[in-house]
């Protein structure tokens, strides 16, 4: 009996750097594959998950660029616009200034209610108005040889009557680690 | 859990005797057939109530008339009139004869504006599909506005003569709607009446 005990110990001795390799490596390899597939599953997705909000200072630097400050009203005085019955019109500004000498892109900016989820794009050219470089509805592009300059979007969002404040103005830049602006508004 | 109390054994089986045994080994015998046939039964009974292989792929409809709003996912449609014309056009540019329905109908997004279009526009009568025209100002492929509708009309040319019975209008906003919402109008062709022209109504802000 004594004889196997001893031969017992002599095991987990002889043994003892490789089961020390493996209490390492093993839990290492665990958390390690779950870092990857957590790293593939969000941050690396591109999908906006994860909001960035404004400070006091009422901007978000993100992506090469600090958006904000915004500034959103209901439009009462319609004069010239084809604006539906029973419809709401609201007007969102948001300032773009690009760090760098090329601008971001992002996606065209969403104005989100927040009670319900309900998402709305700027439907400019609904409203009978054409296209212009003085008020882009998404981010502007720098072409080659330009240096990108501070630049303010402008989005005519038509909602329903029902729908109700506060919003959010959503905007992704894309592939920015999963993250994207959000302001909070209540035209 | 409770343990039974073992059984009584009843006077007629206490008595070691011929029938109580034979009773027993029938009993035994007939055990295995039994439950066969109730498997048998249960798993016939489950092809019953199983749905066909392509199941999860169908669409979910929600059926209604003219005139009637429908909702699916993320769209609403009112078909608002249906005509039958000789004639057709989009009282610009475009005009054409033939055997033409045209539906006009007002759709909105019900949650999300992101890509949202109206990019399914089918016709299903009897066993053909038929997509509405490309050609002419037509709302094919309307850009649709969360809880606002949008207006317009869309433009379906036929076989000559084809126009009668029951047919169908499909309304999807994705292209493939297979396990996604679709939106079906039944329409009687046999009461629609025969036009010489129709004008097609501009895109634009249901009123």
């Amino acid at each position: 009996m004594g004889a196997l005990m001893a031969g017992t110990r002599g095991w987990w001795r002889r043994n003892a750097l490789a089961l020390v390799a493996v209490a390492v490596l093993l839990p290492a390899t665990v958390v390690g594959a779950a870092w990857w597939g957590w790293k593939h599953a969000y941050p690396d997705s591109g999908m906006p998950l994860w909001p960035v909000t404004p400070g006091v200072s009422g901007t978000v630097d993100l992506k090469g660029a600090t958006w904000g400050p915004v500034k959103a009203k209901v439009i009462t005085d319609t004069t010239g616009l084809d604006m539906p019955a029973g419809a709401t019109l609201i007007g969102v500004t948001v300032e773009v200034t690009p760090h760098g000498d090329k601008g971001p892109d992002c996606y065209a900016p969403e104005l989100v209610e927040q009670s319900t989820g309900r998402s709305w794009q700027s439907v400019r050219g609904e409203l009978g108005l054409s296209w212009s470089t003085d008020e882009p509805e998404s981010c502007v592009p720098t072409l080659e040889g330009e240096k990108a300059e501070p630049y303010q979007l402008v989005l005519p969002y038509v909602v329903p009557e029902d729908a109700e404040g506060p919003f959010w103005v959503d905007i992704d830049p894309g592939q920015a680690e999963s993250k994207f602006v959000r302001f909070p508004i209540d035209p | 859990m409770t343990i039974p109390p073992p059984p009584v054994p009843s006077s007629p089986a206490a008595v070691p005797g011929a029938p109580a045994t034979s009773r027993r080994g029938f009993l035994r015998r007939a055990a295995p057939w039994a439950l066969s046939v109730v498997l048998v039964a249960a798993a016939w009974g489950l092809i019953q109530v199983q749905k066909h292989e392509d199941a999860p792929y169908e669409s979910f409809v929600s059926s209604t008339a003219v005139g009637e709003r429908a909702e699916t996912r993320n769209l609403s449609v009112t078909v608002t009139e249906v005509h039958a014309a000789r004639s057709v056009s989009d009282g610009q540019r475009w005009r054409a004869e033939g055997t033409w329905l045209v539906v006009d109908f007002d759709a909105a997004a019900l949650d999300d504006q992101f890509g949202a279009l109206l990019a399914t526009t089918d016709l299903r009568l009897g066993d053909r599909t038929y997509s509405a025209t490309e050609r002419g100002d037509t709302a094919k492929s309307m850009v649709l506005v969360t809880g606002v509708p949008r207006h317009g009309s869309i433009a379906f040319e036929l076989p000559e003569g084809a126009l009668t019975g029951p047919a169908t209008l499909v309304f999807a906003t994705e292209y493939d709607t297979s396990a996604d919402g679709v939106i079906e109008v039944s329409v009687d062709l046999d009461d629609v009446p025969m036009q010489n022209e129709v004008e097609l109504d501009p895109v634009g802000w249901a009123r």
